[in-house]
């Protein structure tokens, strides 16, 4: 109980975390209708009811695609967050150990990919690939490495000097075993916290790129794409761009909340 | 001897600053020689600045010298040489229990059989006089003298020959100090150990060095057995640290006011004997048999 | 030599709140200072040297309590709890200068920069006469030329200037009493014999006593007139530096002393006290030092003993010098 009150972010956070991705492993069950389901008689119809969210263009329940797409935000979210962690912590890893050159060359590199607008390097990829749930999840992954290689980097350069590495180096372990047990472990604090942050930025993206058309195509649904249709009808049907809207705003929220708590708990 | 220096030194590039592209030598450790013998201590007296820690990592193989060589007798260095540090804090990987921290030098080296390492352990913690319950215990909870303990016994678990000890109990309260020199002593005794003991404290040197090297900015100034370098100090400064008074005759008490003096004796600035040789690197020489000491006074 | 009576402390009692509990990290901390008095505090990690000395000077974290005491500073009593009342006497009367004085500088500010600050937070200083001022305690403090040192940052500075420039911060406001917590801790041997030298000469020159907390008793031996001796909290052992050193009564005192390897004392093993000093938050019952202790009776168990007297300046908290 203690915990909770000192933890407040922590647990609030983590909370609403499981809560989305019960919703979103549990979709079908919970879910009144298929999310294609196409209802001729119920098109554009407010919250009531039989259609909590109301319904779209197409008669199709909102609430059921609200539920379904919750899918596709979280596992865009941590699986090209996972990718990038990967990524970045191989790089940032290598180039704070080895330094030298290689470190020289690798940070060169970093800071050449971080000049580019992240976002329209994205928009561009995913213009000219296909549009598919795959690709969006390693384009973002491929573009978001570089803060935490940077703070990986930056963990090691200052770990690298203290004794129990000197110690490790004496006893004779080994480049790879004095990376993986002894300097790692003490510097993916900074890392999780990273990550937890790039998950509620990579579904902010995937949010963008289907609500301009080019992210998640119908009829899967994603909130950002309802965020799309909603467009065109702003002003009449507040229900298609409300829902997601809120949707999508908690789930930043509930991230943000999450790495804070996990910062201070971390410390 | 299980090993010899030769002309040891290191030297390290520092920028002057960032709009300058003038860069500055500086000799961390500087033409030292020394031998060291079997079962025997080895005391170095050096504060910082000195030139100590350089001189540890150099004996370890930790870093490669600029100039000059060690020569082992030996071929395994990792398994011939360990080395404890001075700060118990920063020794111990803090992500780690003490039983993983104890088996890593096994499963480094497979010393022996999976199945034997535990008892090793335990004779390990036997050693050191620690309790078999703090394996599963992670260093935050230990104290400065304890984590000393389990950094040592880390160290013997390769079986090393030689055991560089860098200021090991410099952190430690005066008790605890007394506690863990005097685990040193027996293991020296019982393992038949040779220690390169480093510290700033004459006291402790005297208590548990058999030879004396004294380090001042890098060079080996004075070097002999315990008894002649503390009862027939040859240089200056040696003679400084071993007065009981605070007297201090014709000294500068500013830095910057010393002359530049690269390739001299690096106590000149300090000394109240200095001469115009002194801007001349005094060479080693020996006043009497196994003494010997690199300054102009004893210079025939 | 009859100096008169500068500084008293009265029945200085201080907690800590640490997490889940309170300590009490000093209990009954009584001492007095004259006029060009050098005082050693010895004592190991967690006795509450420092957070008694600190308690004195009114610094303190925001886990600190002042439960009781009193300070009797040149006739006038101050209470320790009262944070104005500290704040006068806090920099104006005594100054407090660190240990490791590049962690307690401003990395950004220069040597001037910090002296001046310290100047005018005593306002009884004319601002025209600052500059001088600034000219003069650096030149006290040997970091001549003045004019040069006032625009350098403690970076450009070795760790024994930088003490001195904390040294001539501390002096900025003419105290009556410095107090210094293992200031040459860090620094090697001639750095610190130029510092000490500094610090007697300044004594002498200004009438300062100095409080300084060491475990350096060689340090000890060529520089304090009287030492105090502490463990878990209390003082065990007070008087004279060739009383306390030269026949230490209590038997903490004695083992420390005796646990101090000495050049040209041919033994293989050194004495030491056995078992470990006690944590704050569980201390024994009676006298704190007892479970160590090899006189060890049954009173020394039920009740702690008072600072027994031997002498005028020598006391020792001991019932071996309290026979009934």
């Amino acid at each position: 109980m203690k915990f909770l009150s000192t933890n407040k972010s922590l647990v609030i956070g983590l909370g609403l975390i499981l809560f989305f991705c019960f919703i979103a492993i549990f979709a079908p069950l919970i879910a009144p209708y298929e999310y294609d389901q196409i209802d001729q008689n119920s098109i554009m119809q407010p919250p009531s009811l039989k259609h909590p969210f109301g319904t779209d263009l197409l008669g199709r329940d909102v609430f059921s695609r609200m539920l379904y797409g919750s899918r596709i935000s979280l596992s865009v979210g941590i699986i090209a967050v996972g990718i990038a962690t990967i990524i970045g912590v191989v790089v940032g890893a290598i180039s704070g150990y080895y330094g030298g050159f290689l470190d020289w060359l690798i940070s060169t590199f970093i800071n050449i990919m971080l000049c580019f607008p992240v976002f329209f390097l994205i928009l561009s990829v995913v213009a000219l690939l296909e549009p598919n749930i795959f690709n969006i999840m390693v384009v973002i992954g491929l573009t978001s490495w570089m803060g935490q290689a940077r703070l990986v980097r930056a963990e090691i350069l200052s770990l690298k000097e203290r004794d129990f590495i000197l110690a490790a180096k004496a006893l004779g372990a080994s480049d790879g075993r004095i990376i993986l047990l002894h300097l790692l472990p003490n510097a993916i604090g900074p890392v999780i916290v990273s990550a937890v942050l790039g998950i509620a930025s990579a579904i902010l993206v995937e949010s963008g790129l289907s609500f301009l058309g080019i992210g998640i195509q119908p009829p899967i649904p994603s909130w950002g794409n309802i965020l799309n249709e909603a467009k065109s009808s702003l002003g009449l049907a507040w229900w298609l761009s409300f829902f997601p809207g809120i949707a999508i705003f908690l789930t930043i929220i509930a991230f943000n909340l999450f790495a804070e708590g996990l910062k201070k708990y971390l410390k | 001897m299980l090993l010899v220096a030769q002309n040891l030194t290191k030297e390290y590039l520092i920028e002057k600053s960032i709009f300058s592209l003038q860069t500055i030598k500086v000799k961390a450790v500087n033409g030292i020689n020394f031998g060291l013998e079997k079962e025997s201590v080895l005391g170095i007296i050096g504060e910082t600045g000195s030139g100590k820690t350089t001189l540890a990592k150099l004996i370890a193989k930790l870093i490669t010298p600029s100039s000059g060589q060690i020569k082992y007798s030996f071929c395994d260095i990792r398994k011939s040489i360990q080395i404890i540090f001075q700060n118990p804090y920063n020794s111990l990987n803090p992500r780690l229990k003490i039983k993983t921290i104890l088996k890593e030098p096994f499963i480094i080296h497979k010393i022996c059989s999976r199945s034997e390492i535990p008892a090793r352990i335990n004779d390990l913690l036997k050693k050191t006089k620690l309790n078999d319950t703090c394996l599963d215990k992670y260093p935050e909870q230990f104290s400065g003298g304890q984590r000393q303990r389990i950094a040592i016994a880390r160290a013997l678990a390769v079986q090393p020959q030689i055991l560089i000890c860098d200021e090991p109990t410099s952190s430690l309260d005066l008790s605890i100090q007394a506690q863990i020199l005097n685990l040193f002593v027996c293991l020296k005794n019982e393992l038949k150990l040779c220690y390169v003991f480093i510290s700033h404290n004459l006291e402790v040197i005297s208590f548990i060095a058999d030879k004396v090297l004294i380090l001042y900015k890098g060079v080996d100034i004075e070097k002999g057995t315990k008894e002649q370098v503390f009862k027939n100090p040859l240089h200056p400064y040696t003679k400084i640290l071993l007065s009981k008074d605070l007297i201090l005759q014709n000294s500068n008490l500013n830095q910057t006011e010393e002359e530049n003096i690269l390739n001299g004796c690096p106590f000149y600035n300090q000394c109240r004997y200095r001469m115009k040789r002194c801007f001349e690197m005094p060479q080693e020489l020996q006043p009497e048999d196994q003494h010997y000491v690199k300054c102009h006074l004893y210079q025939r | 030599m009859n100096n008169k009576k500068l500084l008293e402390v009265r029945r200085l009692s201080v907690s800590i709140q640490l997490e889940d509990k309170k300590i009490f990290a000093v209990h009954n901390f009584e001492l007095t200072l004259n006029q060009r008095e050098v005082l050693a505090i010895i004592g190991e990690s967690g006795c509450g040297k420092t957070t008694a000395v600190q308690a004195i000077t009114g610094l303190g974290g925001k886990n600190t309590t002042i439960v009781d005491g009193e300070i009797i500073l040149e006739d006038i009593t101050f209470s320790p709890q009262n944070e104005s009342q500290m704040k006068k006497i806090r920099g104006a009367r005594i100054s407090y200068i660190f240990q490791d004085p590049t962690s307690y500088l401003n990395p950004i500010l220069t040597i001037g920069e910090q002296i001046e600050e310290m100047i005018l937070a005593h306002p009884d200083v004319d601002e025209k006469k600052k500059i001088d001022t600034l000219h003069r305690l650096l030149e006290l403090v040997e970091l001549k030329p003045p004019e040069k040192f006032l625009w350098l940052y403690p970076h450009q500075l070795s760790g024994g200037m930088n003490q001195r420039a904390m040294i001539a911060m501390a002096l900025a406001s003419n105290p009556k009493i410095l107090i210094a917590d293992e200031p040459t801790t860090n620094l090697d041997y001639i750095t610190e014999l130029k510092i000490i030298k500094l610090l007697l000469y300044l004594k002498n020159k200004f009438d300062l006593s100095i409080i300084f907390i060491t475990h350096n008793i060689s340090l000890i031996e060529k520089f304090a007139d009287n030492i105090v001796v502490m463990y878990a909290g209390r003082i065990v052992e007070k008087g004279t530096k060739e009383e306390v050193l030269g026949n230490p009564l209590h038997p903490y005192t004695q083992g420390l002393l005796d646990c101090i390897p000495k050049i040209s004392h041919n033994i293989k093993q050194l004495n030491t006290i056995t078992g470990s000093v006690p944590e704050l938050s569980s201390l024994p019952t009676g006298c704190k030092f007892h479970p160590r202790c090899r006189y060890v009776m049954a009173r020394c168990l039920e009740e702690e003993p008072e600072l027994y007297k031997l002498s005028e300046t020598h006391f020792s908290r001991c019932y071996l010098l309290h026979k009934i």
